[in-house]
């Protein structure tokens, strides 16, 4: 679309609010508040690779005195893995690439002005805000944050006397992580009712592009499964608070009897891994749904079985929630129920192999840019592949007697969604950062920041599966007390300082994002000559998205390199073409 | 150090820009310069419209052949993705960190579980991956001359690698179930050694059943984890079962017998691992769970806790020493003479 | 029953729905996403939104409470190990329910038909509203009985027996965490009466939003969601009480 079409189109585009506060702050335009998930997932970033870096710092220098903090004793290594694992699982992977850019590109994708219920958009990210700001209360309260670890296994976190930062801090991890549930599930019901029922005319189901169908899934996951760890947190609640034993049998901390008695830890398990496993889905789908769209785009090749793509999305969200056993191996759980488990646990590896499949086949015969969303593309394939792999191991419960707890957990957990998904969150902010900000980012910054995370992320978690393998336990805060953790050392202080190094090729990212706000090149509006209808409109998009026009929708989203089209790629707005099937 | 310092100058020359506020052309350099610049800058095609009518991509042409740039992208990929693939599998190959040698009798079956999984998922993980670094640069853009290819798939193809997909995963895991069976579906044999181990911030403690055969109560009032010992069990010594039985802070057991372990725990979740056993079992509040396994190997085993359990899961080990039969019955039967 | 009472007052049909978007006086279906230029979809098309919206904000609660229920039945089978005897043993001992709960229960029941009625006559007040707002037709001095706000009130009395109800379990020795089943009646009947507070203030802005005369569509869209979002509270009350009452 040329710049005068986008002139026009801007001219006949519903006026939005005016105002600072109606229009930034109080926005009810899903792009503004796609961008707000966004940047507040950029701060819960920061934080949360501060604490990580931390925790390298202290694992392999325990009794260093660091500047301000001064030395960290083991329980505040435990606040940091704990405040860590909680703040990127919630605050980043089920905010930005759900929150951020779902909300803001889902309904231009599918041709719609809005969400479906703006007021209750805005209200979801402020609700997350709050949580958020909830989340890091904890660290100042008395006792600090809590230390039972993102996953909250109780007793350990239900009884106020088991540790410090058990007191208060733990209350309002729980709270805050309540307060997130509430606003996940306002946003998921925008999104799944969005998907639904505003799609434009032609727009139908098989012809949403892959990234629609992954927001739309990931909703439906996170619409079922929040509201268990609602329950989940409210027990707990109740039981560190009111004296019910939901969670805690007769025990005694300190020499204290605590007065419960009844109570199943193994209810805690059960009911947090429900929403555990799924909540894993949906902070990767998202990205695996990006990825289809950035294989196919960059390869200038229609995705390689489209309609395969859309039924392993759908298999892996319906077979995520069966499969929630394969965290509770070792837990005391009936070893039959395990077996059932680590069987389903093997079928959704099935899926997923189809989804690397099918991305291999897309980049076979394609014409490949590297254009940096695409570096990241392929760069989240192989990092998929190499955590999706070490998968298997975990899932049979034989060889997760020697795993579970160790360090191998943590290796496969980080490639595939501490790496992987945050591949996918880079991609997509280079991949549309264009159309938000109506600006390029540095292409040579960008590369940079692909490699130093590319390298350094291998750097750090493939060495993890070898300290698993030679017995390493998860979540010590250091390894002077066991003699044959010494031998381990030497590994650990590589990791920290390929920590070390990719952490600083971070902060590449954020200068070239900040800066390329202000000062990078001016972009047209279809850069990446894709084909979904965010790239129709101008750049950015008005704020009614299509400047007063609803798209008619005739072509699916992978039309690239159609034989006899006049260029290779066809609009899903275009015409319907010969040759295109 | 030459890819260094051309990365450098194209920096200084993008911030240069920006202070400037001058677009520069991309120019032109000599093509073997070029493609070791281009991991690191690009020399593609202008993203900007400052010339108000670019129409954009006419046939691809539209965007300017990038052969040059593309190649050296392409192969670094593929160098870098096959090299990460070597480097790591060499190390799982070379066993350079690797699972402790085991010592028990389930050790062998666990432990050809794991090379036949790691074969099996090693094959996979390199023909992936190498399959990327290769597709990679080999469809690389290579000018308008090579089109890509018009496939929306192959429903065929689908089936094959879904049906094979499935029967390496589930093949995999049932061919692991009769070791699961054998190590958990069956309790202990009935002249198993018993062993009750209970798990306490952060403490292991081991407790023997004595000539009566019997586990004697224990009372949570009753506990005194400074006292050490009975005392930390909170042994209720009115219950005569009590009265033989043996505390002690290092679990001794015969070698070449099952032991039967009870695991019991005070106040929050532990879990008992000793990996050259290569067994590991939670320590539950509330339940007392049955587990067993035999040990094959004279020595000296740690214990570590393998859940989280508060400030000090990190230094909550114990010591499991495994003797002769002839040392084990000595040691139990002074043991059982002090009670007395 | 065709009722030709009406709330709205002026006579052009138009504007008689209040609605932003432009429309002829028929409303009855016409699907789609409404005029090119009216940036508002028509009534049909937002009253299907709202409800598709509720049936998804629904699930999220049914998964609540049926996460409570299995947290309960798993609770009521479970054994515990009595580390004096080192046995397990089962501590499941079932609460008297008060008879004020099948009161209540009725109360609230009824406030189901009374929200029914409530909702059934706003949908006949929009469907007819073409008609009742001509010029020519005169208004009938029919009674307008106030079902929203006889539903309202009866929602209130069923909050507040909720109350006595807890009131009496206290007072026979039952608190939150005298036994696990005590336990249970608090969680679920709170929670509970946490999602029925919102169903009544959703009403209450119902009511606001008539006695500020906003737009009958809107209105008559937020007492149909109100409506079917009451009818679920009901209806999961009854299964509340019956989990309570007989899965013991």
């Amino acid at each position: 679309m040329s710049s005068h079409e986008s002139a026009v189109q801007a001219a006949h585009a519903h006026a939005g609010p005016q105002g600072f506060i109606r229009k930034w702050v109080f926005s009810l335009d899903h792009k503004v508040i796609g961008l707000q998930y966004y940047f507040l997932a950029l701060v819960a970033v920061f934080v949360g690779m501060f604490l990580s870096l931390l925790m390298r710092i202290h694992l392999i220098w325990p009794t260093a005195a660091l500047p301000l903090l001064g030395d960290i004793r083991p329980e505040t290594y435990l606040t940091l893995v704990t405040m860590h694992g909680t703040i990127m699982v919630f605050f980043v992977l089920t905010t930005a690439p759900q929150g951020g850019f779902g909300n803001y590109f889902l309904p231009i994708q599918i041709g719609a002005p809005d969400m479906a219920f703006p007021v209750l958009n805005m209200l979801s990210f402020w609700t997350t805000f709050v949580g958020f700001v909830v989340m890091i209360a904890a660290f100042f309260v008395a006792g600090g944050a809590p230390l039972h670890g993102w996953t909250g296994y109780t007793p350990l976190s239900a009884v106020q006397s088991t540790g410090p930062g058990e007191g208060l801090g733990a209350d309002l991890w729980i709270i805050s992580i309540a307060i997130f549930c509430i606003g996940a599930l306002m946003g998921a019901l925008n999104f799944i009712t969005t998907t639904l029922d505003m799609r434009a005319k032609g727009m139908t189901m098989m012809r949403m592009p892959l990234t629609v169908w992954a927001w739309f899934v990931t909703a439906i996951l996170g619409l079922l499964a929040f509201g268990v760890l609602l329950s989940a947190g409210i027990l707990l609640l109740m039981d560190r608070n009111l004296g019910t034993s939901f969670y805690v049998p007769l025990i005694t901390v300190n020499g204290q009897l605590t007065g419960h008695k009844g109570g199943s830890p193994l209810l805690w398990q059960h009911l947090f891994w429900f929403f555990g496993h799924p909540e894993v889905y949906i902070a990767i789908l998202p990205a695996m749904g990006l990825a289809s769209q950035l294989l196919s785009v960059f390869s200038r090749k229609p995705i390689f079985g489209y309609k395969a793509m859309v039924y392993a999305i759908l298999g892996i969200g319906f077979l995520g929630f069966m499969v929630w056993g394969h965290h509770m191996f070792m837990s005391g759980m009936s070893p039959y129920t395990a077996f059932a488990f680590s069987i389903m646990t093997m079928g959704i590896g099935v899926p997923s192999a189809i989804k690397t499949f099918n991305w291999l086949g897309t980049i076979w015969g394609g014409r490949i840019r590297f254009d940096s969303p695409m570096l990241f593309a392929i760069g989240f394939v192989s990092l998929f592949v190499s955590g999706g792999i070490s998968g298997p191991f975990l899932a049979q419960p034989v060889l997760d007697i020697q795993l579970h707890d160790t360090y191998f957990v943590p290796g496969h957990f980080h490639l595939i969604m501490g790496v992987a998904s945050i591949f996918g969150i880079f991609a997509a902010t280079y991949y549309w950062f264009p159309k938000m900000f109506g600006r390029m980012m540095n292409e040579s910054m960008a590369r940079w920041h692909f490699w130093f995370s590319f390298i350094g992320t291998y750097a750090i978690f493939m060495p993890m599966h070898y300290l698993g393998m030679a017995g390493m336990p998860r979540r010590y805060s250091q390894m002077t007390e066991v003699a044959y953790l010494h031998d381990l050392i030497p590994l650990q202080k590589f990791i920290t300082y390929a920590a070390f190094i990719t952490i600083a090729g971070q902060l590449i990212f954020l200068v070239n994002l900040f800066w390329s706000m202000f000062k990078g090149k001016k972009a047209v509006d279809n850069p990446w000559e894709a084909t979904t209808l965010e790239w129709t409109t101008a750049t950015p998009p008005p704020h009614d998205n299509f400047g007063g026009h609803t798209p008619v929708v005739h072509n699916g989203p992978y039309e690239y390199g159609v034989p006899g089209a006049p260029r290779d790629y066809v609009m899903q707005s275009d015409p319907e073409i010969e040759g295109a099937h | 150090m030459r890819l260094c310092g051309v990365a450098k100058k194209r920096f200084r020359t993008l911030f240069g820009e920006k202070v400037r506020g001058e677009q520069k052309e991309r120019f032109k350099k000599p093509l073997a310069l070029r493609k070791t610049c281009d991991i690191f800058a690009p020399v593609s095609v202008p993203h900007f419209s400052d010339c108000g009518e670019f129409e954009q991509g006419l046939s691809g042409e539209g965007r300017e052949s990038n052969s040059g740039g593309s190649r050296a992208m392409g192969l670094v990929l593929l160098v870098v993705i096959w090299l990460i693939t070597f480097i790591s599998t060499y190390f799982f190959i070379a066993k350079t960190w690797w699972l402790p040698v085991g010592a028990s009798a389930a050790a062998a079956g666990i432990d050809q579980h794991f090379t036949t999984t790691y074969i099996l998922m090693g094959i996979v993980f390199v023909a992936a991956q190498v399959a990327l670094g290769y597709l990679v640069w080999s469809y690389r853009d290579r000018g308008a001359a090579f089109k890509a290819s018009y496939s929306h798939g192959n429903t065929t193809l689908e089936i094959v690698w879904t049906v094979l997909t499935t029967i390496l995963f589930v093949g995999l895991n049932l061919t692991s179930s009769s070791i699961w069976a054998s190590e958990r579906f069956r309790p202990a044999a009935s002249d198993s050694v018993q062993v009750e181990v209970t798990g306490m911030q952060f403490a292991w403690y081991f407790r023997y059943p004595g000539p009566d055969g019997k586990f004697g109560a224990t009372n949570p009032e009753l506990e005194d984890a400074s006292a050490g010992g009975e005392a930390a069990l909170g042994l209720d010594t009115k219950d005569p079962a009590s009265k033989d039985d043996v505390v002690s802070g290092v679990m001794v057991v015969p070698v070449n017998r099952e032991i039967e372990v009870i695991l019991r725990a005070h106040d929050v979740i532990h879990s008992f691992f000793i990996p050259q056993m290569r067994f590991k079992q939670d320590a539950v509040p509330g339940l007392a769970i049955h587990m067993h396994f035999t040990p094959v190997q004279t020595g000296e085993y740690e214990i570590l806790c393998a859940e989280l359990c508060g400030l000090g899961h990190y230094k909550m080990h114990g010591i499991v020493r495994v003797v002769p039969p002839e040392e084990f019955d000595k040691w139990l039967a002074a043991r059982e003479a002090e009670k007395q | 029953m065709a009722s030709f009472s009406t709330t709205a007052t002026v006579s052009d049909p138009r504007v008689a729905l209040g609605d932003d978007s432009v429309l002829p006086p028929v409303l009855a279906g016409g699907g789609d996403d409404g005029h090119p230029d009216s940036g508002l979809p028509d009534y049909a098309t937002r009253l299907r939104r709202a409800r598709l919206g509720l049936l998804v904000a629904l699930t999220p609660v049914l998964m609540l409470f049926v996460s409570f229920t299995s947290a309960y039945v798993v609770r009521q089978g479970l054994p515990t190990l009595d580390p004096h005897t080192a046995t397990l043993v089962r501590d499941w001992i079932p609460v008297a329910l008060p008879r004020l709960l099948l009161i209540n229960t009725g109360v609230l029941v009824l406030s189901s038909v009374f929200m029914e009625l409530a909702r059934r006559q706003i949908k006949s007040q929009v469907t007819l509203v073409s008609i009742t707002t001509h010029p020519r037709v005169s208004r009938g001095d029919q009674a307008n009985i106030p079902w929203l706000a006889m539903t309202l009130v009866l929602g209130i009395i069923f909050l507040f027996g909720q109350w006595m109800a807890w009131r009496q379990l206290a007072a026979s020795g039952f608190y939150v965490a005298t036994t696990p089943s005590s336990s249970f009646v608090y969680l679920l009947t709170g929670t509970h009466a946490v999602h029925l507070l919102g169903g009544v203030l959703a009403l209450c802005g119902a009511g606001i939003a008539s006695l500020l005369s906003l737009s009958l569509a809107r209105r008559s869209i937020v007492v149909d969601v109100t409506a079917w979002y009451w009818h679920f509270m009901a209806g999961l009350w009854v299964y509340i009480l019956c989990l309570l009452e007989f899965a013991s």
